[in-house]
């Protein structure tokens, strides 16, 4: 019997460093930046990393990202001035973009179309209508000469909250991600079926709770964007959001329409087009398409606004 | 439980511990251990079900016992075997067959004219092995029957043979004198045989987890959408579903052989390199063994088998084939599958031709195949891929309108993988799992048999990588035998 333990361990050892090679040789591993809490307490990726993220077993999607010196994923630096024509880009995961060569975000896409200006795209994985105000009222001075601020907002998750607190973050066994086998396997759901498993037995060893019912999510979302937008000061001249109609409660939107708020729906080129996918096959977000869509949506809104007409002329 | 879950890694090496370190002192205990896991393997399923396994094992335990007693009457040990027979039948016919026979009635009668409304169909859940488990314990009385082996008296074995969990789901159906007589004698544990063991665990993993579940979105999409494919996409599906199939079940099988043979108990080979047979006899003799030679001895033989007439055997042919595709499942489409392999293999048996590849395999005395040999072996694989379109289509009409798509009008257009994948992956992975499979064709027990113990690791590791590379989180990943 120990011979076959022995063996076995050595097999494994001698296995794990195969794998190791190979998942490092053929880069099927993601490189995730590392992200870091600032002093104003929002989460940036650390500037200067530049790397790959890959989607799919076989590495079906390889795409390149490059973080400046502000934290975010960009191929410019971010230098507002006043003589510029200057637009923000405030968002989550779509707009910080990893899941595309950073040189074909939504930004640049919009620069291509539109002369003359730069476009600043502030996203970060899971930032919500909080994060991405907060983030604007702690950095005021590079804000205030920005000309437009627009703030993606996904209306079934980024109105959950109505302040902003830092939602703490923890890599679960950081001292396993230095493999990238493990960093592989974790991507590719390896572990899911075990994680499933563990909670499933958590689950039989807690008591079931009665399902918490009664609560109007659509209610609760206006007045969480309400309580922010007043909290903010929230600047109707200078901000715009942007967002699915498709996807959002028309009473939301009718508020949006009474009160001044001005909004780019993506989700109406995104219907026309519908016979074309505008998703990644291998990831939820945006494909080429689907971004191009995003740009001269995001285009034609700047185009029709005073800022950006006082500029031209 | 399935062989690929979290689950089973986590249930098989507690159970091979406890029964090799801690229930090892006696033979009693360590069966009654291997009972009471195979009970708690199939229960996580549906406990509810344990008592079709119990019932089934306590009726075939008395009748194996009874009809030994009476072995001087022949008529009262006839009548004890009709009762064997008789249970395990109801239980499959209630479970299995209860409303494909009434649908099948209700549509015989509006084809005369007269409409019923029927309320007869059930709403009944399948057991899962239950098409397995009846016959092996069938076998045994049956083997009693014919004097080939005397009744155990030891209830515990005897329980833990029917219920033996690396083939309770879906086999290989093991015959008392194979099985049984492993379980009532002591045993003892061996290296080799558990690291055989472990070597089949991983190569069925394979088959399973990267050809068979690979392919298995392809193969869904083109039959449930075949009316909108052109001819090339639904040669496609079927030759994938040929391949999904044998990795499935092939892949089941290893699994089973190895994991049984942690326990130190041989079962017997199920697969034996079918895709490489020479004609369709051949390749009976190389797929689902066990079955086949289930109903060779039990159903064959005692109609006569080919030492009848040629008539006669002709129609014996016929009976196991229409038998054995009606074993698969109720429905017509696996009744015409049978009916197609029968017509299929009869003219090889009347052209004598039928045991000619019995005990030899294709490239026997070379490494590459002679020309006639790798003709011979794809017509074989085109006649069985296309019996498969019966065997995976939802109905007759279905099938019958698969194939006059493919021959109305050939069209070739590049198949799309449903989910945007490279399809040229799956091309690849295909031609690399043929040309392995093969290589090692002379021996299904030893899929890893290199001399070079470098070489050994390496086909090992890349094993792993494959499934690493094909692994699916978000997929389906029961077996497809486990619907018979």
């Amino acid at each position: 019997m120990w011979k076959l333990i022995r063996k076995m361990a050595i097999y494994a050892v001698f296995t794990f460093i195969f794998l190791e090679v190979l998942v490092r040789v053929f880069h099927l591993y993601n490189d995730l930046p590392q992200w870091y809490l600032d002093e104003n307490k929002t989460y940036r990726w650390i500037p200067g990393q530049e790397g790959y993220t890959v989607y799919g077993n076989r590495r079906q999607k390889f795409s390149q990202y490059r973080i400046n010196k502000e934290g975010f994923n960009s191929y410019r630096e971010f230098n507002p001035t006043a003589d510029k024509y200057e637009v923000a880009l405030l968002g989550d995961s779509f707009i910080e973009g990893f899941h595309q060569d950073y040189y074909s975000s939504i930004g640049k896409k919009i620069e291509n179309r539109l002369d003359g200006i730069e476009v600043y795209e502030y996203g970060h994985s899971s930032f919500d209508f909080a994060d991405q105000l907060h983030l604007v009222e702690v950095s005021k001075q590079q804000f205030d000469y920005i000309d437009l601020i627009v703030f993606e907002v996904k209306y079934e998750n980024d109105l959950r909250r109505d302040e902003y607190s830092v939602r703490y973050r923890a890599v679960t066994l950081p001292f396993l991600r230095h493999s990238k086998l493990i960093v592989y396997m974790l991507n590719q759901g390896m572990f899911d079926p075990l994680k499933e498993l563990v909670s499933d037995i958590q689950s039989l060893r807690k008591p079931k709770s009665e399902p918490v019912g009664g609560i109007d999510e659509d209610s609760l979302y206006l007045e969480n964007f309400k309580k922010l937008v007043r909290k903010y000061n929230f600047d109707k001249a200078k901000m715009a959001l942007m967002l699915d109609s498709r996807k959002t409660d028309s009473n939301f939107l009718k508020y949006l329409e009474q009160n001044g708020f001005r909004y780019i729906d993506y989700g109406l080129p995104f219907e026309k087009n519908n016979q074309r996918p505008t998703t990644l096959i291998y990831d939820r977000h945006w494909n080429d398409f689907g971004r191009k869509l995003v740009a001269k949506e995001i285009s034609s809104f700047i185009e029709e606004d005073n800022s950006w007409i006082n500029f031209n002329n | 439980m399935l062989f690929n879950s979290p689950s089973f890694a986590i249930f098989l090496p507690i159970v091979f511990i406890l029964y090799w370190f801690v229930f090892n002192k006696s033979l009693k205990k360590q069966n009654t251990f291997l009972l009471v896991s195979s009970y708690l393997f199939y229960g996580l399923w549906d406990w509810r079900f344990l008592f079709l396994i119990l019932a089934s094992t306590i009726v075939d335990y008395l009748v194996g016992i009874e009809i030994d007693r009476n072995s001087n009457n022949p008529g009262k040990s006839k009548n004890y075997l009709y009762l064997s027979v008789l249970f395990n039948v109801s239980l499959l016919g209630f479970f299995k067959y209860f409303n494909f026979f009434t649908d099948s009635f209700i549509d015989l009668f509006e084809i005369l004219g007269y409409t019923i409304k029927s309320t007869w169909t059930l709403n009944i859940i399948l057991p899962v092995g239950i098409s397995f488990y009846t016959f092996q314990t069938m076998s045994y009385s049956l083997d009693i029957y014919y004097k080939r082996i005397k009744p155990t008296t030891d209830f515990l074995s005897f329980a833990a043979f029917v219920s033996f969990f690396p083939q309770l789901v879906a086999g290989p159906i093991e015959r008392a004198s194979n099985l049984l007589t492993q379980i009532t004698s002591e045993r003892k544990i061996n290296y080799n045989q558990i690291s055989d063991g472990l070597k089949l665990i991983l190569w069925g993993l394979f088959k399973k987890m990267v050809i068979a579940d690979g392919i298995a979105p392809i193969v869904d999409d083109v039959f449930a959408n075949y009316d909108s494919y052109p001819a090339s996409s639904l040669i496609l599906g079927v030759t994938l579903f040929s391949f999904q199939v044998y990795g499935d079940f092939s892949g089941y099988s290893d699994i089973a052989i190895g994991t049984a043979k942690l326990f130190g108990i041989e079962l017997m080979s199920n697969f034996k390199f079918p895709n490489f047979s020479r004609n369709v006899a051949e390749y009976w003799q190389r797929w689902h063994v066990s079955l086949s030679t289930w109903f060779r001895h039990y159903v064959y033989i005692p109609l006569g088998g080919s030492r009848v007439g040629k008539l006669k055997s002709v129609r014996n042919i016929a009976v196991i084939f229409l038998v054995s595709g009606f074993w698969h499942g109720a429905n017509w489409t696996f009744i015409f599958w049978g009916a197609f392999h029968a017509l299929a293999y009869i003219p090889v048996f009347l052209m004598g031709r039928n045991t000619i590849y019995k005990n030899s395999v294709v490239g026997e005395k070379s490494f590459f195949p002679s020309f006639i040999e790798t003709g011979q072996v794809l017509l074989t694989f085109g006649i069985v891929t296309f019996s498969r379109i019966f065997f995976r289509s939802e109905s007759l009409t279905d099938a019958f309108s698969f194939i006059g798509r493919i021959f109305g009008n050939f069209e070739y257009v590049t198949y799309q993988h449903p989910q945007g994948y490279r399809m040229v992956d799956y091309f690849i992975l295909l031609a690399v799992f043929v040309i392995y499979e093969y290589r090692i064709r002379k021996d299904e027990r030893r899929p890893f048999h290199f001399k070079n113990r470098g070489v050994r690791f390496i086909a090992y590791a890349l094993v792993i990588f494959a499934i690493m590379l094909f692994y699916d989180s978000g997929f389906d990943r029961s077996f497809i035998y486990f619907q018979f």
